[in-house]
């Protein structure tokens, strides 16, 4: 015979309230931390700026080169244009902030509104015009007035296209010894030049047979290597070049 | 198969491995024209204690200039100069007021003529380059100072184009000065000329052995055209051919063993190839026509001659056996004297339109060019390195001979004595 027998359990509302009580002194501990910590303010980003390279206007035209200070003071004067010697297109002009007018009532709106884009309109081509001739004046005057050649060279070298420069000289030579007794000649040569602008190697690759082609050819590396100055950047060159009259297919 | 197969893949790997350094890519150098080597002929200078002959001096400074003239490469001219101090040998050459004049080599030299003959040295400088390229000293008599001059431009082209000149080649050739034609030899700028035949007859087309110590040559001093030899250093002349009609244009097979010359002995005129001796003929040729006038290839495997078996004279070219025979010239008129270049390359010869002219054609028969254009020009003859062509030229009056340039240029008069002066030959070099 099941027998129901009552439970009393006294030990629950004890539990109850300490956790209670536990719970309440916790927050209170979190407020009171709050108030003893300082207002930070607001969290600030970080922006890291690489001042090696720094971005430029338009980056297929190569990086700015300082400007000497007179040019630097023409600049100044000039009105803003970009760095490189190319026309940049022109940059649209700031819209001129205009007084808000109302809206125009009646049939006088649509005269007025076209009034409006016409003056616009033409103070932004005279704006543009300035400053395309701004930009060609001061580079006018940079090709005028300024040097020519790589930038940090002290004008004893050869530009950057030193094989064309060298090929200029050995021409002007070779115009001065050719002599050839073959109809069609030719002389195929490796030149090595030192830092000093010395030839210091001649090598004949090939030869059609020509000795005296052969010897006027040597003749004019000789005298080319009278007139040539050094590669730039004092390195060494290594050249191939083929000689042979003009006019005359190489079999 | 495996093997074979790894062999095949390692070799097309080797092929598709990039190319040896020279097959880099070339930048052209060009320059105009062929330009002439500006040179300076100083006139030697005496040797020390030796006495000074200018006269001397002058004569070989000029043979020298000549000579490099005439090769075409050179505008060479004599140029005085101070002597140098030291000779020779021991000074040091100025270039620079060379240089600044625009020559581009300089030839000095000294001589010496003492009671026991003439001695001789030149040098050749390069003013560019500031060195000296040659040096050679010849000793002889005095009467060898053109011949040294001679031999010294041989060497100096030697050196710069790699290929002897032929200054020391003489000429034969048949004159008429004595008012029979006789054979003659002189030095190839018409200088030192010697009579060779006294036949007191006509004796004409001359040909030299490859070594230049014998002549053959036709003559009628018998009353029949034969073909006689001679050594250059004899009087007598030895009967090779006196076969029966005629026995002309002999001409020597470059290895000196055979000679080929027209025979008309069976009737019409053949050619006919016959030992030195004049044994063993061989007919090469057989047509109903005249063929005369046989010029060996300089490797002796050809022979150009003359044949009218088509109408008029052309020239045909045939194998030594006298096979494969095809003409050569169809430029119209009349074509004969062929005469074969040192290289094998081109064929010289007269060409008769209206007038007598030397033409160029390559040994093919393609690229014909004229060279002379004034009065009847016959018989081109070449030098033995290749530059100069000999002939005969009536331009001036007379018969007399000339020299010129593969192109037609430098066309000079070498022969000076009187009467008739044709069929010029070179002799090899000395």
């Amino acid at each position: 015979m099941l027998t129901l027998r009552r439970r009393s359990d006294t030990w629950l509302g004890v539990t109850l309230i300490l956790s209670v009580t536990l719970h309440l002194a916790a927050f209170l501990f979190f407020i009171w931390l709050q108030q003893r910590t300082p207002d930070l303010g607001k969290v600030q980003t970080t922006y890291y700026v690489d001042v090696v390279n720094l971005p430029v206007a338009s980056p297929q035209t190569g990086s700015p080169t300082p400007a000497p200070a007179a040019q630097r003071q023409e600049l100044a004067a000039a009105p803003q244009t970009g760095p490189s010697a190319a026309p940049l297109p022109a940059a649209p002009a700031p819209a001129k902030i205009e007084k808000a007018t109302p809206a125009p009532t009646g049939k006088a709106a649509p005269t007025a509104a076209k009034s409006f884009q016409e003056r616009l309109a033409k103070l932004q081509g005279k704006a543009d015009a300035e400053r395309e001739a701004a930009a060609l004046e001061s580079l006018r005057r940079k090709v005028a007035g300024g040097r020519a050649g790589m930038p940090g060279a002290r004008g004893s070298q050869a530009g950057s296209d030193y094989t064309a420069y060298l090929h200029s000289r050995l021409k002007d030579a070779f115009r001065e010894t050719i002599s050839y007794q073959t109809k069609a000649p030719y002389v195929l040569v490796r030149l090595t030049i030192d830092s000093n602008g010395r030839i210091i190697r001649i090598l004949f690759d090939h030869s059609s047979g020509d000795k005296l082609f052969e010897k006027s050819v040597q003749r004019a590396i000789l005298l080319a290597e009278q007139r040539i100055v050094p590669p730039p950047n004092h390195s060494t060159y290594e050249g191939a070049f083929v000689f042979k009259p003009q006019g005359v297919a190489q079999r | 198969m495996s093997r074979i197969t790894a062999l095949l893949l390692c070799l097309s790997m080797l092929c598709l491995l990039p190319g040896p350094a020279h097959s880099a890519s070339y930048i052209e150098v060009t320059a105009p024209g062929n330009r002439q080597l500006k040179l300076a002929v100083v006139p030697a200078q005496p040797a020390a204690g030796a006495a000074a002959h200018p006269e001397l001096a002058n004569e070989m400074a000029e043979t020298e200039a000549f000579d490099l003239n005439m090769s075409g490469l050179f505008a060479a001219e004599r140029h005085d100069a101070a002597p140098l101090p030291q000779g020779l040998g021991l000074s040091v050459i100025d270039y620079v007021p060379w240089l600044s004049a625009g020559y581009d080599y300089v030839i000095r030299g000294e001589y010496a003529l003492r009671s026991d003959g003439l001695t001789a040295e030149f040098r050749l400088f390069d003013v560019l380059g500031k060195k000296q390229l040659l040096v050679k000293r010849y000793i002889g008599q005095a009467k060898d100072l053109r011949y040294f001059a001679h031999a010294f431009c041989d060497e100096v082209l030697g050196t710069l184009t790699g290929e002897k000149g032929a200054f020391t080649s003489r000429l034969i050739y048949v004159s008429s000065q004595t008012g029979h034609k006789e054979i003659y030899i002189m030095d190839w700028d018409g200088h030192n000329t010697q009579q060779i035949t006294r036949n007191r007859s006509i004796t004409i087309s001359p040909d030299i052995s490859p070594d230049g110590r014998e002549i053959i040559f036709t003559s009628y001093k018998r009353g029949n055209p034969d073909l006689y030899k001679r050594a250059l250093s004899s009087t007598v002349d030895v009967p090779i051919s006196t076969r029966r009609g005629l026995n002309i244009t002999g001409a020597w097979s470059p290895d000196g063993t055979k000679i080929a010359l027209a025979l008309s002995k069976d009737g019409n005129t053949e050619l006919y190839t016959i030992n030195r001796d004049g044994s063993a003929p061989t007919r090469l040729t057989v047509s109903h026509s005249a063929n005369v006038s046989p010029a060996w290839s300089p490797d002796g495997s050809k022979i150009a001659f003359v044949s009218d078996r088509m109408g008029r004279p052309q020239i045909f070219v045939m194998d030594a056996n006298g096979g494969n025979v095809h003409r050569l010239t169809t430029n119209g008129g009349s074509n004969f004297n062929p005469a074969w270049s040192p290289k094998g390359d081109k064929i010289a010869y007269t060409h008769q339109s209206g007038s007598f002219q030397i033409y160029l054609m390559n040994a093919d028969g393609s690229g014909n060019t004229q060279l002379t254009t004034v009065g009847r020009n016959e018989r081109p003859r070449w030098s033995p390195d290749g530059r100069l062509l000999a002939f005969s030229s009536e331009r001036s009056g007379s018969d007399s001979i000339y020299v010129m340039r593969l192109d037609g240029s430098g066309q000079t008069k070498v022969s000076h004595t009187t009467g008739q002066n044709i069929h010029p030959v070179w002799t090899p070099r000395r």
